[in-house]
């Protein structure tokens, strides 16, 4: 059996709020992500989405259970330790795109590059050959500012691509473009990920495009349930 | 509206404690600066016009001597005018404390003590008696007496010229109950005996006369001068006051611009932070635009909020600037003593006057230093200001046109000096005030320029560096402010160097002679301070030496100026190495000299006067106004005032005779100067006299060239450390405003270390930025002072030297402050998590 990228066990978290009392965000989820599979999560504004993605990458640390990432288990990595590995095997897509306006188009696919202390000019083929992929090959040299929101989210993209990562989390990715352009987004992410071999996990409010994923996970007020998702239903059907 | 300032302000406060700290620390500092100055400037008049008061008392006027004594045959003649009802004798004596470290100077005033002038003195009764009979008999200050362990029948030896005298303390006069500013080393006693004891037999320096009501000060000091003649000038006392106001002039003017600068800076600094401000709070002017709040309005709630951080700035600057003067005292009062003879500053107070003004500065700076900012915000509509267009943005596309205004400033600046410098010698002021203000004008298109640079290969120091462009209205005023500061750093510290070198070079050429000998008392008294024909015996003979030359030296009015008169044996082999003269030729001039009985004047005087050869400089000696044809120019870096070098037979003849106040000796060849000097100490050990080496001579010159610029280097560090507050505040600001953009860094993969060097690189992008602009600009400033302000203002020519070894430490100190103040804002920024994204843009 392979092993999984992710995988979690009983994961709560928890947060004090000011005032003494506490709020759970999570409630011991259990959930695993194995190699190349693509995950949806849904769920209602405030029902731990986002947190969920923060354990996944190490960004933040669960008040109780574990998060092991490629095997490793993120609790018991200092600060230094998880950044790294964060660095090295995890992507991160956001909903509001997150470029940096004072850098160009290409230079803000390279960020990764530079903080991992590559030297950004033998990494730029990579992100020149990703740029062609997403069709803004052209227009590499240009300020992300003069990009479209759609534009810019694919920039994004090849910038979590860069590393190779074995895991992708993606918040919301389409949560700032209209219904076509989230959709050709999402189309392109799901296509990327499989061609780098990466797992995707992905939050969406969109049962259309939480449809497209292997699983779907769905949370509800910190609990999370699992379901096969669209791709893996129609297979199962064909399968049938 | 009022109370949703109060919530607005404790909102802030509570949220950005530190920030609005820094920026009331800005405006403290400035007016501190100002303050100090202000004081210290108020001290060195207040303490010669406190004197002018407790002694002339209710006098309306006084009838003082040009040379400076005049012949008591002349009392009877003032006593007589018509219009005078009561006329006060006085002699006024400088009287050196013999053995006094620091030395100490007793003004020994001689008073008729039957006048009925009213005399502070303490105690029931003046034992009257005592004080006629008594050899010595002098009632001193109270305050001095108990600082130096005086009692009533204490002898103290104290010297005038070369005379030696014995004072007996036999009461005490306290002239600070009449005056609070008087000086403290007042003296009194009967003045048959200070006329007896100090050499001034049939002489007085002054009478102070009371008028009969409704007589006209005017008209009987025209009459008076009239009928008395040249020896005598009568002045009402606030006459004399003005023109010791006029003596320190430029001193004071020089001061006051350079604490300015400081109060500039700190209004900068108040500027930056209600940018940053504004940046922040755009949403919630629009928000109270949206909900009715008028343009009026909202521009009074952000001009109040800066009123506020100005009293809070005004409330520590006050103490600061009053602690500020006090440490200052001692270089300031010195340099007033010795460059311009006036009484010393002994206290400084601060009055309600005072504090008005300060207040009224830090208020008003603070409210134009926000005004820009907040007429920006005021006069946008609710609908722009809840926008995405931030005034970043605006910011940079400003920042052309406003090096283009930094680039206009030059032609204009030097317009107007071409209009004014005829007219006014302040004109040079203007080129450095252009100067200083281009600086922060060209600060944003210096930091938006760094956007052009080729992309950092390391996620470090420099990649954070290349992002100050991201925060441009914040970093430029930063830049800016540290530009203006170390500007003037560079120039002042170019300038005070060019200043020494030349003095040094001056020094090298003019002392020649191997020892100088003058008396304890030349210092203050100058001409009045004169050594006897016994020490001249014995200097010459002692073994080795030479020659001995002498100088006479007195003051006298040129132009409506006080100038220092000098008398020179111009025919002396070797006389004319004294002096270099603008153009050259001093053998030729000083042949004139000898020979035409002309005259050499100074190159202050020759500036501020228009003397040049070929004109004619009146000397208006007690025998009335000379004229005499001016043979050259000299440099002179002695007076400020100016001086007129003559022939000791020409001096003689306008002044009558008199004895030398300095003698120069010159050994043989091969001769040592040390065991000379200590020769000639043990040969006039029972005369009062100074003998120093041409080496002692040219440290004390040094000593007091060193004094009088120490009150810059305070002013300096003042400037400085608000200007680097500037750097910590806007640091803080970023760390701030900018924690998503961190917070993307460390979802990206960034350590908490690279966040911290990237945060740091952006504190040394802003102090090389503002280091390397402060340099131009500070260069700039140096040859403006150099060459235009001292030689306009001052009527020096300086050589422009540049301390490159000093200015590239100072440059290091600069950026490592800079640096320095960019650790806890670097360290606040490294602390935000990635989980702090927020959904705002970067």
């Amino acid at each position: 059996m392979t092993a999984p990228v992710l995988a979690m066990e009983r994961v709560s978290k928890v947060y004090r709020l000011p005032g003494g009392a506490s709020y759970a965000a999570l409630r011991e989820v259990t959930a695993v992500v194995g190699p190349g599979r693509a995950v949806a999560i849904t769920g209602r504004s405030g029902s731990g989405k986002s947190t969920l993605l923060h354990l996944a990458s190490g960004i933040d640390r669960p008040t109780s259970g574990e998060v092991h990432l490629l095997g490793r288990d993120l609790g018991a990595l200092g600060d230094r330790e998880r950044t790294l590995l964060r660095r090295s095997s995890v992507g991160l897509v956001f909903q509001f795109f997150h470029l940096l306006p004072h850098l160009s188009v290409l230079d803000n696919v390279l960020v990764p590059s530079l903080i991992a202390g590559l030297d950004p000019r033998g990494e730029e083929r990579r992100a020149r050959a990703l740029l062609e992929r997403v069709g803004l090959g052209p227009r590499a040299r240009q300020p992300v500012q003069e990009l479209s929101g759609g534009e810019m989210q694919r920039v994004a993209i090849c910038r979590a691509l860069l590393r190779e990562p074995r895991l992708l989390l993606a918040d919301e990715p389409t949560g700032n473009l209209d219904e076509e352009n989230g959709l050709k987004v999402m189309e392109l992410l799901l296509a990327l990920a499989r061609e780098k071999g990466a797992a995707l996990v992905y939050v969406t409010h969109s049962r259309e495009l939480a449809a497209l994923a292997d699983e779907s996970w769905s949370l509800h007020s910190g609990v999370l349930e699992t379901a096969p998702g669209g791709r893996a239903a129609a297979r199962e059907r064909t399968s049938r | 509206m009022t109370r949703y300032l109060w919530r607005a302000a404790a909102g802030h406060l509570r949220g950005g404690f530190a920030l609005l700290a820094l920026s009331a620390l800005g405006v403290a500092l400035g007016v501190g600066a100002v303050l100090s100055i202000r004081l210290l400037n108020q001290g060195a008049l207040g303490a010669f016009a406190g004197t002018v008061r407790a002694v002339s008392g209710e006098a309306s006027l006084e009838v003082v001597g040009t040379s400076p004594s005049f012949p008591e045959e002349l009392f009877p003649a003032i006593l007589a005018e018509p219009g005078v009802t009561a006329a006060v004798p006085l002699t006024r004596t400088e009287a050196a404390v013999e053995g006094a470290r620091p030395p100490l100077f007793l003004e020994v005033l001689g008073v008729d003590l039957f006048a009925p002038a009213r005399l502070p003195f303490e105690g029931k009764e003046l034992p009257v008696a005592a004080a006629l009979s008594e050899p010595g008999w002098v009632a001193v200050g109270p305050e001095l007496a108990r600082e130096r362990g005086w009692r009533v029948g204490d002898r103290i030896a104290v010297s005038s010229g070369s005379r030696r005298v014995t004072l007996v303390v036999g009461g005490l006069v306290d002239f600070r109950r009449l005056s609070p500013l008087a000086s403290r080393r007042l003296a009194v006693m009967d003045i048959a005996q200070a006329q007896s004891l100090f050499g001034l037999a049939g002489r007085l320096h002054e009478v102070d006369l009371v008028l009969e009501k409704g007589a006209s000060p005017a008209e009987v000091a025209s009459r008076l001068s009239r009928r008395l003649g040249p020896s005598v000038r009568v002045l009402s006392p606030e006459q004399r006051v003005s023109e010791a106001s006029g003596l320190l002039a430029a001193f004071r003017l020089n001061l006051t611009a350079l604490s300015l600068v400081s109060l500039l800076v700190g209004g900068f600094l108040v500027y930056g932070s209600t940018q940053a401000a504004l940046v922040r709070r755009r949403e919630e002017m629009g928000l109270l635009r949206s909900v009715g709040a008028t343009r009026a309005q909202v521009l009074a709630l952000l001009l109040l909020e800066a009123a506020l951080l100005g009293a809070a700035g005004t409330a520590v600057g006050i103490p600061l600037g009053w602690l500020a003067a006090r440490l200052e005292l001692r270089n300031v009062s010195g340099t007033v003593e010795n460059l311009y003879l006036l009484e010393g500053i002994e206290k400084v107070s601060l009055g309600a006057g005072e504090v008005a003004v300060a207040a009224g500065l830090g208020l008003l700076g603070a409210v134009l230093g926000a005004l820009l900012p907040a007429l920006e915000v005021a006069r946008r509509d609710p609908r722009s200001l809840l926008a995405s267009l931030t005034l970043e943005e605006r910011t940079s596309r400003s920042a052309a046109p406003l090096l283009g205004l930094a680039v206009a400033l030059v032609p204009a600046a030097l317009g107007a000096y071409a209009v004014l410098s005829p007219r006014h010698p302040w004109a040079g002021f203007v080129l450095a005030l252009a100067a200083t203000l281009a600086l922060p004008l060209a600060a944003p298109c210096l930091v938006r320029s760094l956007s052009r640079l080729p992309g950092p290969r390391r996620f470090s120091a420099g990649y954070g560096a290349r992002t100050l462009p991201l925060h441009l209205t914040s970093s430029a005023v930063a830049v800016g402010a540290l530009a203006v500061a170390v500007a003037m750093l560079t120039g002042v510290t170019v300038m005070v160097e060019s200043f020494r070198d030349t003095v040094v070079d001056w020094l090298d050429a003019t002392i020649r002679a191997d020892v100088y000998v003058t008396t304890p008392t030349w210092s203050r008294a100058r001409g009045e301070a004169t050594l006897s024909p016994e020490v001249l015996r014995r200097m010459a003979a002692t073994s080795g030496a030479v020659r001995v030359d002498v100088v006479r030296q007195t003051f006298a009015r040129v132009r409506g100026r006080r100038v220092s008169v000098l008398g020179v044996p111009a025919g002396a082999p070797g006389a004319e190495g004294r002096v270099r003269v603008l153009g050259g030729g001093a053998g030729a001039v000083f042949g004139r000299l000898a020979s035409r009985g002309e005259a050499l004047v100074s190159e202050p005087l020759a500036r501020k006067a228009g003397l040049w050869p070929g004109d004619s400089v009146r000397i208006e000696g007690p025998r009335g106004e000379a004229a005499v044809p001016v043979a050259g120019v000299y440099y002179d870096y002695g007076s400020e005032a100016g001086t007129v070098m003559l022939d000791l037979a020409t001096f003689a003849r306008i002044f009558g005779a008199g004895g030398p106040s300095n003698a120069a000796l010159f050994l043989a060849p091969g001769v040592a100067v040390e065991p000379a000097v200590g020769r000639l100490r043990a040969e006039l050990a029972d005369e009062a006299v100074v003998v120093r080496s041409n080496r002692g001579l040219r440290a004390e010159v040094l000593a007091i060239f060193e004094q009088t610029f120490a009150v810059t280097r305070l002013l300096r560090v003042m400037g400085l450390v608000i200007a680097v507050s500037g750097v910590l505040l806007t640091l803080l600001v970023a760390a701030r405003e900018r924690r998503a953009e961190t917070a993307l860094y460390r979802a990206l993969g960034a350590t908490r270390l690279q966040a911290f060097l990237v945060f740091a690189g952006k504190g040394l992008g802003i102090s090389l930025l503002g280091t390397l602009l402060g340099f131009a600009g500070g260069a700039a400033l140096a040859g403006i002072l150099v060459r235009v302000v001292n030689r306009d203002f001052f009527g020096w020519t300086l050589e422009l030297h540049w301390p490159l070894s000093a200015l590239a430490l100072q440059a290091l100190a600069i950026v490592a402050a800079g640096l320095l103040a960019s650790l806890y804002p670097a360290v606040r920024a490294s602390d935000a998590p990635a989980t702090e994204l927020s959904r705002d843009a970067l």
